[in-house]
Formats: C-alpha cells, sequence, structure tokens
C-alpha cells in the first residue's frame, strides 16, 4: 500500500495483495494491440495544375510523402504523374518535387520544370503518390478488417503469394478468431532498426487502458534503411529472439507498474533456428505477462495465390489474442480451438511427439498442436512464470489484472475522492467498492467476494485522510485435470442358458 | 431515558445515499423490497392431488425478482427533483436520465444505513442495505400549480436488481 508518511496526491490506492493460496482475483481491458510493419504508407491521388517554379509551386495535400522509391521492406514506389492524354511523365525533366521537413511531417510541393516538352506551363496533371504521415504512426482502433486493409495494405500481394502487410495479415486472423476490436500500432522504420521501432511503438500504448494484450510481430529480415548502418533485423536466432522478448516484457512490467496490467502473447518468425530451444526462451522470460507460442510455422491457405503457404508463428499469437478478446477474462486458452490455419507442417508436426511438448509446455511454453480431430488446439495455454498456479494460468493473471483495474477506475470513478470525510463516509466508501465488486461477478471477472472491510485511518499512526479497504475475492480457477480411474469386474455378465433341444436333464452352457 | 428497543424510522436514524451521496432535500424513501418471483402471480403453489382432503404440499420459487426504490424530493427553485442525483445534473427528461446511465461505465450503487441510537460513532454497529445495480426508471416530470400551493414533493423511481447487507 502506498506510503502515507509521505506525501501522496489524493487518489484511490488499490494493491493487490494475492498470496500463493487462491483466494482473491479482477475487470477487462481487452482490446488486442498488434504491433508489426504494415505496408508502410497510402495512397493518394490529386489533380494538380503545374505551373513553373517562378509561377509558384503547388503544395500536395498529404504530409509524409515519399517523393522517391524506397526499397524497403516495405517497398514504396515513388509517385507518378501523368499527363490529361496519360502519358507518364519525367521528373527532372517535366516536374520536380520541393520537399520541407523530413519523415513524416515533411511537406512536399511540385513544380513544372521550365521547358518540359510534355507539358505546358498550367497544364494539369494528376499525381499518385504515397505517403506515411505522423497519424499513420499512431495507434488506432478498428472494428472491421477492411479498415485495416485500406490504411495499412492487403496482407498479400496481388501478384503472388507473398506476404504484402503482416499488420495486415495478423489482424485478419484475430478477427476470425473472435476479437471484436484491434488497436493498430504499426512500426515506423524511421525510428531505427526493427527492435527500435518496436521499442518505440510499445512507448505510445503503455498507458492505453484499453490494450489488455499485446502481439509484437517478430518478423525476421526485416530492413530498414535509416542511415545508422544496421539495416536488418535478425530474430532467427535465440539471443535475438530473447532480446526481443525482454523488450515487450519490459513494456507490460512498466504498463503494470503504471495500473495498466496486460499480457503478451508473442510468437517467433518461420525463420528461426531452434539452436536455443523455444523451451529455453521460456525459462529466460520468466514472465506471467509473457505468452509464447509454439510452433514457430502454420499452413495458412492464401486465397489470393489459390495455394497453402507457410507463415510464422506471431500469427498464431494473434489468433490466441483474437480468442481470448473474444472470451470473458476468466476463459484462458487451454483446449481453444485456433481458426484461420490449414495445418501444422509436416516437419514440425513429425517432431511435436509427447515428451516434446510436455518440455515445452513444463517450461512455459503455450504449445498449439494438432488433435483427434485434426483440428488445431491449445495444448495448455500457459504463461512463461510456471511456478505456481496463480502465475501459470493465462485466466487468473487476467483476472487479476481485470479486478484490478476495475477497483481503480471504479472508485476513481465514484465521485467520491475529495468529498469530506463524515462519519458515513467509510460506509460509502464500502457501498461503491461492493457495487465494484458485484459488477466483476456479473462480468465473469470473479465468481465472488468476501470480507470486505473499510476503516479511516486515525493520528497519530495514521492519516485521517486515508480510508483504507481490503476484500479477498474468489476466481474462477480453470479445469485443467479431469482424473478417471476403472477397473474390470468379472462377475458382470455371467449368462446361463438351458438348450431346450438337450431335454430334461441335460446341462446348460454357461457363456 | 433509557432508548427504545424498536426502531425508530425517521429522527436521523436512517439515512439514504445515492450513488454515495446525500440526496439533499429528500424527504422519504420508500423500499419495495424484494419478493420471491414466479411468472404464476404468487411465488408459491399449492400442490393438491386428486382425492386429497387438502393440499399436500406447497411449491415456493426461490427466486428473488427485482425492486424498487420510491424517492420522495421536495422541489427546489432551481432545478427539477432528479437533477439533486449525482450523475444526472444536466439532463432534461427521463430518457436523458437513461442516456446519461448508459454512457456511464459504473453501475449506481444506493445505500440506506441505519444507525441505532449511541452508535454513531461506532459503524461496525450500523446495519442496512447496498442496493446494486440501480437505475432510474421513471421520474415525475408533471407540475399541478395551484394559488395558494407552497412547497411541493416529487417522485423518483429507482429499479435496483439485488441488494447485500451493509455489515
Amino acid at each position: 500500500m502506498a506510503d502515507f508518511t509521505q506525501y501522496q496526491p489524493p487518489g484511490v490506492y488499490v494493491e493487490d495483495t494475492t498470496r500463493p493460496l487462491v483466494s482473491p482475483a479482477s475487470l477487462p481491458g481487452s482490446i488486442t494491440v498488434l504491433v508489426g510493419p504494415g505496408r508502410g504508407y497510402q495512397t493518394r491521388t490529386e489533380a494538380v495544375a503545374l505551373t513553373d517554379v517562378v509561377d509558384g509551386e503547388v503544395r500536395l495535400a498529404q504530409e509524409g510523402i515519399f517523393t522517391t522509391a524506397v526499397t524497403g521492406p516495405p517497398a514504396i514506389a515513388a509517385p507518378v504523374v501523368t499527363n490529361q492524354a496519360g502519358d507518364v511523365l519525367v521528373e527532372g525533366d517535366d516536374y520536380e518535387f520541393t520537399v520541407t521537413g523530413t519523415g513524416a511531417t515533411a511537406v512536399t510541393d511540385i513544380a513544372r520544370v521550365t521547358g518540359s516538352t510534355e507539358i505546358a506551363n498550367g497544364d494539369v496533371v494528376v499525381i499518385t503518390y504515397n505517403f506515411a504521415d505522423s497519424a499513420y504512426y499512431t495507434p488506432l482502433v478498428y472494428e472491421e478488417f477492411d479498415g485495416i486493409a485500406n490504411v495499412y495494405g492487403e496482407p498479400f500481394t496481388s501478384v503472388d503469394a507473398s506476404i504484402n502487410s503482416p499488420l495486415s495479415l495478423a489482424a485478419k486472423i484475430a478477427f476470425e478468431n473472435g476479437a471484436g476490436r484491434l488497436m493498430i500500432v504499426p512500426t515506423n522504420p524511421a525510428d531505427g532498426t526493427y527492435q527500435e521501432q518496436l521499442v518505440a511503438a510499445y512507448a505510445k500504448v503503455v498507458t492505453d487502458y484499453r490494450a489488455g494484450m499485446i502481439v509484437p510481430l517478430l518478423v525476421h529480415g526485416y530492413t530498414t534503411d535509416d542511415g545508422s548502418g544496421d539495416t536488418t533485423s535478425d530474430i532467427n536466432d535465440g539471443t535475438a529472439a530473447q532480446s526481443y522478448i525482454l523488450d515487450v516484457l519490459s513494456h507490460c512490467n512498466d504498463a503494470a507498474a503504471e495500473g495498466f496490467g496486460r499480457i503478451a502473447l508473442v510468437g517467433l518468425d518461420a525463420a528461426y533456428d531452434e539452436v536455443i530451444g523455444v523451451d529455453q526462451l521460456a525459462i529466460a522470460a520468466d514472465s506471467k505477462r509473457i505468452v509464447l507460442v509454439y510452433p514457430t510455422k502454420v499452413n495458412l491457405y492464401n486465397s489470393t495465390a489459390n495455394q497453402t503457404i507457410e507463415v510464422s508463428g506471431y500469427y498464431f499469437a494473434a489468433a490466441l489474442a483474437g480468442i481470448l478478446a473474444a472470451n470473458t477474462v476468466d476463459r484462458g486458452l487451454t483446449r481453444q480451438i485456433v481458426s484461420s490455419f490449414v495445418s501444422l507442417p509436416s516437419s514440425v508436426f513429425q517432431a511435436m511427439t509427447k515428451a516434446f511438448k510436455d518440455t515445452l509446455s513444463s517450461t512455459g511454453v503455450t504449445v498449439i498442436e494438432t488433435d483427434r480431430l485434426q483440428r488445431l488446439s491449445v495444448r495448455h495455454g500457459v504463461t512463461t512464470d510456471v511456478d505456481s498456479l496463480l502465475t501459470r494460468e493465462i485466466s487468473l493473471v487476467r483476472i487479476a489484472d481485470s479486478l484490478f483495474q476495475a477497483v481503480q477506475f471504479g472508485m476513481d470513478n465514484s465521485g467520491l475522492i475529495g468529498e469530506p470525510i463524515d462519519e458515513e463516509m467509510p460506509s460509502r466508501v464500502k457501498g461503491a467498492l461492493a457495487g465494484i465488486l458485484e459488477q466483476a461477478i456479473l462480468d465473469s471477472v470473479i465468481i465472488g467476494w468476501d470480507n470486505l472491510l473499510v476503516r479511516q485511518q486515525s493520528l497519530p499512526s495514521g492519516d485521517p485522510t486515508v480510508i483504507e479497504c481490503k476484500f479477498s475475492y474468489q476466481p474462477a480457477v480453470p479445469l485443467n485435470y479431469i482424473t478417471v480411474q476403472f477397473q474390470i469386474d468379472l462377475q458382470t455378465g455371467l449368462l446361463a442358458f438351458q438348450d431346450e433341444n438337450l431335454g430334461s436333464g441335460s446341462e446348460g452352457a454357461e457363456v | 431515558m433509557p432508548q427504545t428497543k424498536v426502531r425508530v424510522v425517521g429522527s436521523g436514524f436512517t439515512t439514504f445515499h445515492y450513488r454515495g451521496k446525500p440526496i439533499a432535500f429528500c424527504e422519504g424513501v420508500e423500499d419495495s423490497g424484494q419478493r420471491a418471483f414466479s411468472d404464476m402471480g404468487q411465488p408459491f403453489q399449492f400442490i393438491h392431488p386428486l382425492g386429497a382432503p387438502h393440499p399436500v404440499e406447497i411449491a415456493t420459487s426461490r427466486v428473488l425478482q427485482g425492486a424498487t426504490l420510491m424517492l420522495t424530493i421536495r422541489e427546489l427553485w432551481n432545478a427539477p427533483v432528479w437533477n439533486q442525483l449525482a450523475g444526472l445534473a444536466q439532463t432534461q427528461n427521463i430518457v436523458d436520465i437513461f442516456r446519461a446511465l448508459a454512457n456511464d461505465p459504473s453501475y449506481v450503487t444506493c445505500q440506506t444505513i441505519i444507525k441505532p441510537p449511541g452508535t454513531e460513532n461506532k459503524p461496525r454497529q450500523w446495519r442496512g442495505k447496498i442496493y446494486m445495480n440501480c437505475t432510474v426508471v421513471d421520474i415525475n416530470d408533471g407540475d399541478t400549480i395551484q394559488v395558494g400551493a407552497l412547497a411541493v414533493t416529487k417522485g423518483i423511481t429507482v429499479a435496483y436488481t439485488h441488494s447485500k447487507k451493509l455489515n
């Protein structure tokens, strides 16, 4: 509890005092956050009357225009300018850009090159350009996939089976698995290496209470040309993957410390070499806020190319986040069926022996396996901290986070802070807290509460502006095991019959 | 003079809070109480087989229905009575109230606190009810104007789903 021997700002102070044995737990922050690379730009077409520089340049409507082609990824094409006849004009010969500023806030002017033979001074031209303004990289919430595809690109390229926008593909899979709303945070190449881009993107949502789950797309080999010399992100070996996981763990811990508890669902790239096993990564993470997903690759049907392709494990993580978002917080991932995917690659399927899966699960890896009905099913939804029931089960972690936020937000919203303390104030505080806890029951966050005690501190040992509340709660613990014992009873099934043809006195046969 | 054993309802021994705050000029609260629920009307049914001279048993409901609080509030010069409820200061009519309550992320709780004489500084000895998920469902939005009339009280009906003991 906050130290009131020192000054603390007026407010509600909540502490989760849960101890190893289950007694209390949580409310929802259930938007899934997807962080990763999108197509990297939006496209706009404008018709402008081009004049010579001396007659004044024309300012294009959007900021952050890519005036030259970017190799990428993401690969971004240069603007295309055509005259009214449809002829493509040439930069330098027919028109020229003037860019003021840099990056997402750069503004672009266009002017005719004096002496152009393709267009006359004042002719109208059509310019199609790609841009990524500062709003492009801000977190936005979407409730349907089409909006995401419009901004961040279609999941697949139209020419082959390759992935055009990892962010859009992950969003599509999350929606298909039940997510109702998604917060999209595209990584900004201007933030440095891909690892630095991810860290910068995490920072944008650290104090957003809506973010209950975060899924970083650990795309291997994602090149960024930011001029720093470090142009490639390697996430195909254990050391690098561990570093990326620790980044998102640090983010989750920072957010939780601010009162915004959340978990991260992490999947690895298909190129992960597994020299350092995924189980070792889980042991290194060792946190209730990290859910590490295995396998690292899965088969997905690409409707654009009409073929099945192999995609990375972080799409599994997006699917699991969608499943969690669709359910109440007291429902974990164990035995949930994962949609969107076709199957596991045969090399992965063959390696998934019971012993191997047991090793992974026991160290804190959430394994997705093929069940007897050939469905992809979550074997045991665990976090990477398997030391105790309260930290191992995803549902219990989310319950605790949810209840924490419910109490924090509900009490803050009760309008009691700042009110004068009269003799009835402890009872009023108790009533407000009881209402929040009853609502938590209705929301399936907890199944019961008890021992709600409220008292005002008093001088000289206490601070009379403090009203202390304590209660215990009962979370819904997941059913993980059913044991059945049976045995053979040799005394059952004894039948005797008399064959009438044998006549009287003959003995019946026993069966 | 020794204290009475019977409860004195008024005289400041019982207080009421809407959303943690007392209601100014609230003169009365009538809690309908929760009755056992049945679609038969009465929450019980006599079981009377043919040939039996009298019912052999009585079937009873085991679930509670919701209940209402009827608040009687003295109207002030400056605002309609429901504006005195916390969170409803800007509402104009019952639909406005529904909208305001729906936009509020928290459910409203009300409380009745009964303080026996001599326990003013002993909250643990108080008793009462906490009414959960309270919703204003009806207001007296009408008016009757007569020469010679003095102050006027108006009613507000608040429905609740269930209640808990205060202590």
